[in-house]
């Protein structure tokens, strides 16, 4: 019962077997970071449309919360009569895919479309107009003011939103769309942080601000959609 | 059926305008950017911001070569004190209150006592080469910081998750090595992360070893001080669109730690866990979801400054814990957090028979026979913002502490042995299933009174359970008794059925004073907590040897008193000279000021530091960095009569360091103790190691010069 020579004692099979279990959980690790580096790639291709997979991924997916708010846009403008033409490519987008953990949902994602074909009608242009059509008319002098006036109000409601007592940093750019009577028809995230907290944090800032004073008549409904970056210091 | 044919179609035709969406992003209003600067103490009041500290991986860095004891960087801190213990398991005590009497979290989990001398103390599964973040509430806790608790609280990080930017895969890791010349020390720790924007797995080992160090001045070789130490972690997280999933398992193998101030030695501890955890924010609010389960195997016995002879002691331990908590954005300005946590012990602890022994044979002594300490708590606390300047924190919390074990037995029943027969048959017999229902209440308020000057002011109620060995440590032997204790006294105890938990009563205030711009700052902290039914010892018998004469040493039995702690910890650092950028002077200084009273026994309590003021500057030079520090530590008279407690001398040690950054690789030379000073540590207890070896009896005395270098690179 000497104990006196333990610091000699590293049982061999003990050190052996901590190297075995730190290999094969090491392995498990690679293996992880090899799917995932696949994914990855898949993702970095589709960086400029990055919503577009964030948006087909829910779907198919889970993130109930995000839906919620998507029932709103529902009972907006009038909008379901249009189908754009671009079904193919998108839906190759769509598949490409699933389970990307990056930003999130919309289901929304119809407002933005809604809020260019109603202009397009109201002008008069063609349905065959490629898609572009947003600065074709950029708002007045009136409404350019307005809608300073708005942005101003909107980032001071959401700032009282501001949660207290984050620590690390990252920077989020949101993007929102309203409808005429200042509601949140969607929210997402258009460049993540990287932190999924972050991520949520921010969005959640906008969704808790809404509803907003709904915005002067002077501003058009296409330019309800606004992006705001928030950043973590 | 219809509103499933709408959800259809909708979902149809959002797949459909996909694609111009992305197209037309451009067309957004571009709303100016909101920054979310967390500045103000008010703002981040859940963490006690003028009595908070918050130690990160730089000053860790700074601090790893000299020492792989994380409680001892911890007590840099003002109101923070280390007790020591082995070369990596000080006990850390904040405010005067010590031990399971503060909440200590490793990854957010506690670690359960497992060893009779509380050998392996939480913080003695951290290594300072490898943490990342150490948070250290020193005021009032809030409840939502965990219940089981009178003190204050430590939580250790080891490895947050890293990721890599969007669509990128990020590789990155850190070596350090150490060397001290006092011991012969020397260690070495990795850490490599590979990650992607959403996986990340990080594994984390190090290995640190010493030998006996050697004491200032003539003070010679401090036996039992030897140590050393591996741990190993692999830690997974998967970051998804609405929260982050972790997974981490890990192991430590101590082979061998010397307690200078114990009677025995660690001469195994193995200890694996594995930890899970979901982070879920959602627009309803944050969701935290945890689970671990943890088992260690301790055993103690003589390492050779002890020898000759053995006295093999055994402890087991299984932990589960798990817990849900809620973070609910009631408005604007108000968060409400509600949880439940479980938390649930099982001990084994036994002494094999030492062959050929009249006193520790022929049987198996069962100190601790399947002991059960459970844990069921839930809180509530509201977290309300009234304006930029006054924030508010209030919370209560019920723990419900269930305890059991089963019947236990001596070595044997000869003559020798009577003293623990009889006790043993007295705690079989006994009812030994408790059940304590603790209530806990805390309130903070922050206000800022000015642009310089912020004031944090709070109250608590709370209550702890006696720990296994306070509870159910039964042997009145006088060995047995000797074997029971983490004080470091060389005394006896005794456990006691009947001890109720400890409730205590804090008042704390706190001034900040400070301005980033002039590069200065100022806290000011008193406090004041009154602890009913204080778990101290009770005096039973004194000890004598063969020929019936008094060897200094007693027989305690653990007993509820009650005790008061009051002091004062002050801390403060101002900017020397111009601050060109990477370019600064900086003197800091603190101060920390206690004293705490037995009002059961109108005596000090045990183990309270003395006034401790500590003075540093630092520059910093581009790739240079340059440090003194001084530390004076007053006489210690205020001490324990029950216990013997020794007093301690004055002293003053000063530290130098330099570290140079070439390459990417920081390389750093400290002078610890450069005058060599011979002093005994306060909080050190005796000397039991140099007792065996010597004959003679003296407090533990502190490390003597040491030249310790360090190295570092990250990639």
């Amino acid at each position: 019962m000497a104990y006196a020579d333990v610091r000699d004692g590293w049982h061999p099979t003990v050190l052996a077997g901590t190297l075995a279990a730190h290999l094969a959980l090491l392995a498990v690790a690679a293996t992880a970071l090899h799917v995932s580096s696949k994914r990855g790639d898949r993702k970095a291709e589709a960086v400029v449309a990055l919503f577009d997979g964030a948006q087909a991924a829910p779907a198919a997916e889970v993130s109930p919360p995000p839906e919620a708010p998507a029932t709103n846009p529902r009972p907006l403008p009038s909008p379901e009569p249009e189908r754009p033409p671009k079904t193919s490519s998108v839906s190759e987008h769509g598949e490409g895919e699933p389970g990307e953990p990056v930003a999130v949902d919309m289901p929304a994602s119809v407002g933005p479309q809604l809020a260019l074909q109603v202009p397009e009608l109201a002008t008069g242009d063609t349905l065959s107009l490629p898609p572009q059509p947003a600065p074709m008319r950029p708002p007045p002098e009136a409404a350019h003011d307005a809608l300073s006036r708005y942005a101003t109000v909107l980032r001071s409601k959401i700032m009282a939103w501001v949660p207290r007592g984050r620590r690390k940093e990252g920077q989020v750019l949101v993007r929102f769309r309203l409808d005429r009577g200042g509601r949140l028809l969607e929210a997402e995230i258009a460049r993540s942080s990287g932190d999924v907290q972050f991520d949520r944090t921010a969005l959640r800032m906008v969704r808790q601000a809404a509803p907003f004073p709904p915005p002067d008549v002077a501003i058009p409904e296409e330019r309800l959609d606004f992006t705001i970056p928030v950043r973590f210091h | 059926m219809t509103i499933i044919a709408n959800h259809l179609r909708l979902a149809l035709i959002s797949s459909c305008a996909i694609a111009p969406i992305a197209a037309n992003a451009q067309d957004s209003t571009p709303i100016e950017a909101i920054d979310v600067v967390s500045g103000q103490s008010s703002e981040s009041i859940v963490e006690t911001p003028i009595t908070g500290t918050r130690l990160e991986r730089d000053s860790l860095a700074r601090k790893q070569a000299s020492t792989s004891d994380t409680a001892e960087i911890l007590a840099d801190i003002p109101g923070v004190s280390a007790s020591s213990g082995g070369g990596f398991s000080s006990m850390p005590a904040i405010r005067g209150l010590s031990e399971q009497r503060l909440t200590v979290l490793v990854d957010g989990f506690a670690i359960d006592m497992a060893c009779p001398n509380d050998m392996n103390s939480p913080l003695s599964y951290t290594d300072p080469q490898t943490v990342s973040s150490i948070s250290v509430l020193t005021g009032i806790a809030p409840v939502s910081s965990g219940g089981d608790n009178i003190g204050g609280v430590i939580a250790v990080e080891s490895t947050p998750p890293q990721f890599a930017i969007m669509g990128n895969t990020l590789l990155t890791g850190e070596l350090s090595s150490f060397y001290r010349s006092n011991g012969d020390g020397f260690g070495g720790a990795a850490k490599l992360t590979f990650a992607t924007d959403s996986l990340s797995a990080t594994y984390t080992g190090s290995y640190i070893q010493s030998d006996q160090y050697e004491g200032g001045e003539d003070d010679g070789l401090v036996r039992s001080t030897e140590f050393a130490k591996t741990d190993h972690t692999l830690a997974l997280a998967w970051q998804h669109a609405t929260g982050l999933v972790q997974l981490k398992g890990g192991i430590q193998r101590s082979p061998y730690e010397g307690f200078a101030n114990q009677y025995m030695d660690m001469v195994d501890n193995k200890s694996w866990f594995l930890n899970g955890s979901y982070d879920g924010y959602f627009d309803w609010g944050d969701v935290e979801l945890r689970a671990a389960y943890r088992d260690t195997d301790h055993m103690m016995d003589f390492l050779e400054d002890k020898q000759p002879g053995a006295m093999p002691m055994n402890t087991e331990v299984h932990s589960f814990d798990g817990s849900v908590k809620l973070s609910l954005p009631l408005s604007m300005h108000e968060t409400l957090r509600v949880g439940a946590e479980y938390h649930d012990q099982w001990l084994n602890d036994y002494w094999p028979p030492v062959e050929g022994n009249m006193m520790m044979g022929p049987g198996e002594f069962v100190n601790v026979n399947g002991g059960k300490r459970d844990r069921a708590g839930a809180f509530v606390e509201w977290e309300r913002h009234f304006s930029d300047r006054l924030s508010a924190i209030a919370g209560v919390r019920y723990d419900r502490v269930t305890m059991n074990t089963g019947e236990v037995k001596p070595y044997g029943t000869s003559m020798m042995q009577m003293a623990d027969v009889m006790a043993a048959s007295a705690f079989n017999a006994a009812q030994r299933k408790r059940t304590d229902d603790n209530w806990s209440g805390s309130a903070v308020i922050v206000y800022e009174l000015s642009d310089i000057a912020a004031l944090e002011l709070g109250y608590a109620h709370k209550a702890r359970s006696p720990n296994l060995y306070e509870r159910y440590s039964w042997g009145r032997g006088s060995m047995a008794s000797r074997m029971i204790g983490w004080y470091g006294d060389g005394n006896g105890y005794v456990g006691n059925l009947d001890l109720k938990p400890e409730r205590a009563d804090t008042v704390s205030a706190a001034l900040g004073l400070g301005d980033d711009k002039a590069g200065w700052s100022l806290r000011i902290a008193p406090y004041y907590t009154r602890v009913n039914d204080y778990i101290d010892g009770a005096f039973v018998q004194e000890f004598t040897d063969m020929m019936g004469v008094p060897t200094g040493f007693v027989q305690l039995q653990f007993a509820n008193q009650d005790a008061e702690f009051y002091g004062v910890d002050v801390s403060g650092a101002v900017e020397l000279g111009e601050g060109r950028p990477g370019n600064s002077t900086r003197l800091t200084g603190a101060l920390s000021w206690l004293e705490a009273n037995n009002l059961s026994d109108g005596g000090p309590v045990y183990r309270q530091m003395p006034l401790d003021v500590k003075l540093g500057i630092s520059h910093h030079s581009g790739a240079l960095e340059l440090a003194a520090d001084v530390e004076w530590v007053a006489e210690k008279t205020r001490v324990d009569a029950t216990r013997n407690e020794p007093r301690t001398d004055a002293y003053a040690l000063v530290n130098l360091g330099a570290a140079y950054t070439i390459g990417g690789v920081r390389v750093s030379l400290d002078i610890e103790n450069a005058l060599d000073t011979g002093y005994a540590l306060p909080l050190g207890g005796v000397s039991l190691g140099d007792y065996r070896a010597t004959g003679g009896l003296r407090p533990v005395p502190g490390r003597g010069r040491s030249i310790n270098v360090g190295l570092s690179t990250g990639f």
